[in-house]
């Protein structure tokens, strides 16, 4: 919803403008709106103050202790005829019948009549594979980036997410990369120019930490954070950086001036991004934050 | 796609995403596991979306063996070594204090209704808006509303010294 002049902008819109889930005229109808009223600006604060203390509070609610994870081996089972006599599986999200353990496998075995799947499921030949499938995953672990982000990364994809300055801050002079731990490897490729910035997915070189300014007008630094990796930059210049991370990530939080712009997994992130930090940014503002 | 696959490259965040939504490590494995049967047995006829659909069915299971044996309450109780509480720590003080405060995040979240928990909880997980509307039966342009309604909520449940309001 476009806000008109005397009226200010909605909490749910200023949700959607941090996901970035606002179309093009209606975000830029809200930062101009932003840019002239002082309570939607500290609105916006209130909001991105609570995302971001959201992630803690998400943290928090994990059970201490690693979780136990299915297998694929578990999965197989259950597939192969443990189920306690039901109805037929629904077809998509659908509630199961209230009353009984969702995933109670006790009581005898059901033989499937005419699931295919199920047949081949409990073949020895397709058991053996499902094993190898483990141990191939279990090397791949281990295999260069190079191949994990080939094989998940393809394209040249352009992400259509732009991500500007909030109206009347300073350029966002840094960007900070943060990894969850238990990951996969990925490496981030940081350039950044006089007009915007570029992060996109590129192959790594090797298993090692890297974190290497490759060019620039002077002054970039690469900061290693108890949470992630910083780049900090004396302002809008042209400089590219390489962060190769060895972990196996499982997700990929993004922030630029300490606002989230993007959170997901790994195969989901963008080739490429544009970030544009704001035509009309003082240059010199971004420095060292 | 191949549930090995699919298994790999969704098993953790997804046992992550449950076990934040119901506070039972056990009940978010064991719901995990029945998406993936699911997904074997009956794959959704639209497999653009793998993901969401699995964090969706997940999330039923999970709501839907909460209702009928309100378990989670159960286990707390039963099994108090389960309940979402810190690992001993050298410093008792130290235990006490993140004992409580999982306590009181938990009891926070818990007071949400599960709309709102999912909706948070998938946000926090990287999904759009447009997947989380599906999986929680609404319009895409209401989840921003319904996030920020479920935030200062949340907030109003919580000490100032965790980043609440109240």
């Amino acid at each position: 919803m476009i806000p008109e002049r005397d009226l200010h902008v909605d909490d749910g819109t200023l949700v959607r403008w941090l996901d970035d889930e606002l179309a093009d005229e209606e975000r830029r109808a809200v930062e101009a709106h932003l840019a002239g009223c002082e309570a939607c600006r500290a609105s916006r604060e209130s909001i991105a103050t609570l995302s971001g203390a959201f992630r803690g509070w998400a943290e928090w609610a994990e059970p201490a202790g690693t979780p136990r994870s299915p297998d694929v081996e578990a999965i197989l089972r259950a597939v192969d005829g443990g189920r306690a006599g039901e109805a037929p599986a629904p077809t998509g999200p659908e509630p199961t019948p209230a009353g009984r353990p969702a995933f109670d496998r006790s009581g005898p075995r059901r033989s499937p009549p005419g699931r295919v799947v199920g047949s081949i499921l409990r073949a020895p030949v397709f058991r053996a594979a499902a094993v190898l499938v483990l141990l191939a995953g279990a090397a791949l672990a281990f295999v260069p980036v190079t191949r994990w982000v080939e094989e998940r990364v393809s394209g040249p994809e352009t992400a259509d997410v732009v991500v500007p300055a909030a109206p009347g801050e300073p350029d966002p002079g840094s960007m900070s990369v943060s990894f969850r731990p238990e990951s996969r490897r990925l490496a981030i490729r940081v350039e950044r120019r006089q007009a915007g910035e570029r992060l996109r997915v590129e192959p790594a070189a090797g298993p090692e930490v890297e974190a290497r300014v490759l060019g620039g007008d002077g002054g970039e630094e690469l900061v290693v954070l108890p949470d992630g990796l910083a780049v900090r930059t004396p302002g809008p210049s042209r400089a590219e950086y390489v962060v190769a991370v060895p972990l196996t990530l499982d997700g990929i939080d993004l922030f630029v001036a300490g606002r989230r712009v993007w959170s997901g997994l790994p195969d989901a992130l963008p080739m490429e991004w544009t970030l544009d930090p704001g035509a009309d940014a003082p240059a010199g503002e971004g420095a060292d934050r | 796609m191949e549930v090995e696959a699919l298994h790999d490259a969704h098993h953790v965040p997804l046992v992550r995403y449950l076990s934040r939504f119901c506070g039972d490590p056990d009940l978010a494995a064991d719901a995990a596991q029945e998406a993936f049967v699911r997904y074997v047995e009956r794959p959704p006829g639209d497999d653009s979306n793998l993901r969401a659909w699995l964090f969706t069915v997940a999330t039923h299971v999970v709501r839907d063996f909460t209702r009928a044996r309100s378990r989670r309450s159960d286990l707390l109780e039963a099994r108090p070594d389960h309940a979402p509480i810190g690992e001993p720590e050298a410093d008792p003080e130290e235990a006490l204090l993140e004992s409580e405060r999982r306590r009181a995040v938990r009891a926070a979240l818990d007071e949400l209704d599960e709309k709102e928990r999912m909706m948070l909880l998938m946000r926090e997980e990287g999904f759009r808006h447009k997947e989380i509307a599906a999986a929680v039966g609404t319009t895409t342009g209401s989840v921003g509303t319904m996030i920020a309604r479920a935030l200062k909520k949340l907030a109003r449940s919580l000490p100032a010294e965790m980043g609440g309001s109240s």
